[in-house]
């Protein structure tokens, strides 16, 4: 099982991280954020070179921000998740541009729509919202309803539309 | 192409540079515009204008149930909605640990296979276009309508066929439908030939893409592209084969590859695309077991899923096509990320590749990448 | 006089329903059902429509599908730069009221606040029959100088604008302009 082994491995470099087998071909890597970019710089040079997407989870109820880094291997035929968790209040992270060079469009998406900031990425700016008003709509606490109510005039952010 | 004088920024005497903005009121670029700075006839920078088509799907996603979000998700990529309704279901798929009966796997083999083939006649179209040479274009529109006449017989739909479900397939392919995909499937084969002598061996064609916006693979790979454009390069990357799903572990099947990364080999690429896309087709057709379509799921309509998350990829006909899915356990998506090939497609490498290319080849470049500008958006 | 004088504007609109010119700008999901529209198998060339890269000599603009703010701007911009009398075909259900998004935060609710549309298709996608059938019931109407969606934006300009303003910000045309100047001409 090439998965086991590499997650063996993965331990074994560093003991501080923890990672499991999910499924047939998904593994799972958790790791505390100031420790990711020495893992994933590791993990880029042990065959993990196509970084298909960085994903970001809110979290409200424990106040974080969860990033899914979702590698894959083009030797191993292994997709693995990085995942780490940065506070909510104020978020900031470092870019992985020097890592993958496609971060760049998706740390710019993650800033455009959870308000997270990468600290060196040379260009966050708005990409796909136009003149953007309110907070960044991906969040959790983002009322679309009352977005829609205000800039549309439709519908009542009280009522409930939804199947329940 | 009607706003588009140029606007002076800089330079001096030959060296002079203007900027451009081409789209979104034209033909090729579809809903997008690229700002590019040129000097003199070349470009010099590339800068691409999305957000025309955002519709925020990861937003409705968490407040639909799971069923519900099956029609939405769809839509994201509109020439091949199929890839991204089984790119959904799977990941729900791993979420309630269900594995599909063989049946529904390989009627989902035909019907990815027959997406793939009616986006690729589709992007033959607007790469016909973008040369100049129409006629391929009017023939590979009316070969596509085929197929999607046979969508509808087996879906009820045109384009979107909500067909894919979380469990399986929606219906069972109804009497007499396989033999008459043999009869579109013979008939595409020969008329592939005819393609080759109008448009892909054409003269204009080669001349005006060959070693035009080259790629190496080791670039590709670092940007993150997939799909035909990897294989453009020679790497015979495939999620068909490297992450299987549906029947394609059981199918015999050959992945075409080019040689520069050049805009001509990317074009090859899809070309041979349809032609394998046929045998899997008559493969699948041949091997199809009978069975259930359907695996048990919790109740039809209305389910809750699991805590967990999932990512679930396919491989589209633009690249991979990726679902990462997170559920704390009730009965809607907590999350839904959608990975989208023309996310480094049509933005990143398409403004490395637009460097010192030419006004007029601007076209060739975009449609050669199969850039879909709906799913940058989201 | 012995003659019968040509109603000029009978005859101009007998011309003009033979001759729809469709602006290329696809602007949603519609657009993946204009190909087949266009071409050898449904062809609505035959009607005298073809569509023509210059906003100037164009009399139709298809909205077909949904629409964000962001396009909306540049629906309007080119709406306004068409030549007097000009028709506006919406397809499908997102115009109307959103559609399967109608709790985007992004899409544009009823379109017809925005711009006046002469036909409207209904369904989710429409079928290049539904698009054939609008595209002939516009011949008529036109024809018979019912379209008048174009006099009926001059005459409630303050209306239109009014909603505009509102979802874009009181200054966008400004902003607008001042992003695209050098390719708006009057």
């Amino acid at each position: 099982m090439i998965e086991e082994e590499l997650v063996r491995k993965i331990v074994e470099v560093f003991s501080y991280v923890e990672a499991k087998v999910k499924r047939v071909r998904r593994v799972e890597v958790k790791v505390s954020r100031e420790k990711l970019p020495e893992v994933a710089k590791y993990l880029r040079s042990i065959g993990f070179k196509h970084l298909s997407a960085i994903s970001c989870v809110d979290r409200p109820q424990h106040g974080i921000f969860e990033l899914v880094y979702h590698l894959w291997s083009y030797e191993n035929r292994v997709h693995l998740m990085l995942k780490t968790t940065i506070p909510r209040n104020k978020p900031k992270y470092v870019t992985m541009i020097n890592v993958w060079p496609n971060a760049f469009v998706y740390e710019r998406d993650i800033w455009e729509f959870f308000g997270i900031e990468f600290e060196g990425h040379p260009d966050l700016r708005h990409f796909i919202l136009d003149y953007w008003d309110d907070i960044p709509p991906l969040r959790k606490d983002f009322n679309h309803l009352e977005y829609i109510k205000r800039k549309y005039g439709v519908y009542d952010p009280e009522k409930e539309y939804y199947l329940r | 192409m009607s706003i588009q004088e140029m606007r002076r920024i800089g330079g001096e005497g030959s060296r002079e540079t203007f900027e451009l903005i081409i789209g979104p009121v034209h033909m090729e670029t579809e809903n997008f515009s690229i700002i590019v700075t040129v000097e003199g006839d070349t470009v010099v920078e590339a800068k691409v204008n999305a957000g025309f088509l955002h519709r925020a799907f990861e937003k409705l996603a968490e407040n639909r149930t799971y069923i519900q979000n099956v029609p939405l998700l769809l839509r994201v990529c509109v020439p091949d909605p199929d890839h991204a309704e089984t790119a959904y279901s799977m990941a729900v798929e791993q979420l309630l640990d269900i594995e599909i009966p063989d049946r529904a796997k390989y009627i989902r083999t035909i019907v990815l296979e027959m997406a793939r083939i009616s986006a690729h006649l589709f992007w033959t179209f607007g790469m016909s276009a973008a040369v100049g040479l129409y006629t391929v274009g009017q023939w590979s529109v009316a070969d596509r309508e085929r197929f999607i006449e046979l969508f509808e017989e087996l879906t009820g739909a045109r384009i979107y066929h909500i067909y894919n479900f979380p469990g399986g397939v929606r219906y069972d392919i109804p009497m007499g439908w396989t033999d008459k995909l043999m009869k579109v499937v013979n008939h595409m084969e020969k008329r592939l030939k005819e393609y080759d002598k109008v448009f892909f061996e054409n003269d204009i064609l080669i001349t005006r893409s060959r070693g035009l916006a080259k790629i190496s693979t080791e670039e590709a790979i670092s940007l993150g592209v997939t799909g035909p454009n990897l294989r453009a390069t020679g790497v015979p990357y495939d999620f068909r084969k490297l992450d299987p799903y549906a029947a394609y572990p059981y199918i015999d099947f050959e992945i075409p590859t080019g040689k520069y990364g050049d805009a001509y080999d990317r074009i090859m690429v899809r070309r041979r695309e349809i032609e394998i896309s046929l045998n899997i087709i008559k493969q699948a057709i041949k091997e199809l077991p009978s069975g259930p379509i359907m695996a048990p799921i919790p109740h039809p309509l209305y389910y809750n899923v699991p805590p967990g998350d999932a990512y679930a990829r396919v491989e589209s006909s633009k690249g991979e096509f990726g679902f990462y899915v997170v559920s704390d356990g009730s009965d809607r998506p907590w999350r839904v990320h959608i990975r989208g090939p023309s996310f480094i497609h049509g933005v990143q490498l398409l403004e490395k590749l637009l460097k010192n290319v030419r006004i007029a080849d601007i076209p060739v470049v975009l449609k050669s990448l199969d850039n879909c500008p709906p799913d940058i958006d989201r | 006089m012995g003659f019968q004088v040509l109603e000029t504007s009978k005859l101009l609109n007998y011309a003009r329903a033979r001759s729809l010119w469709i602006v290329t700008f696809c602007t949603g999901c519609g657009g993946v059902e204009l190909p087949p529209t266009a071409t050898a198998r449904f062809d609505f060339e035959r009607f005298g429509i073809i569509s023509t890269p210059s906003i100037r000599q164009a009399d139709l603009l298809l909205i077909t599908g949904y629409v964000t703010p962001k396009t909306l701007k540049r629906i309007i911009i080119v709406y306004e730069m068409m030549r007097n009398p000009k028709y506006i075909i919406a397809h499908g259900s997102c115009p109307i009221n959103a559609g399967i998004y109608w709790d985007s935060y992004n899409t544009v609710k009823k379109l017809d606040l925005y711009i006046p549309v002469d036909v409207w298709i209904a369904g989710c996608m429409p079928r290049p029959e539904a698009i054939l059938r609008a595209l002939v019931k516009l011949m008529r109407m036109v024809k018979e100088g019912k379209a008048l969606g174009w006099k009926r934006y001059l005459e409630n300009f303050e209306f239109y604008r009014k909603n505009q303003d509102r979802l874009f910000g009181k200054d966008w045309r400004k902003r607008e302009i001042e992003k695209l100047r050098f390719y708006i001409h009057d």
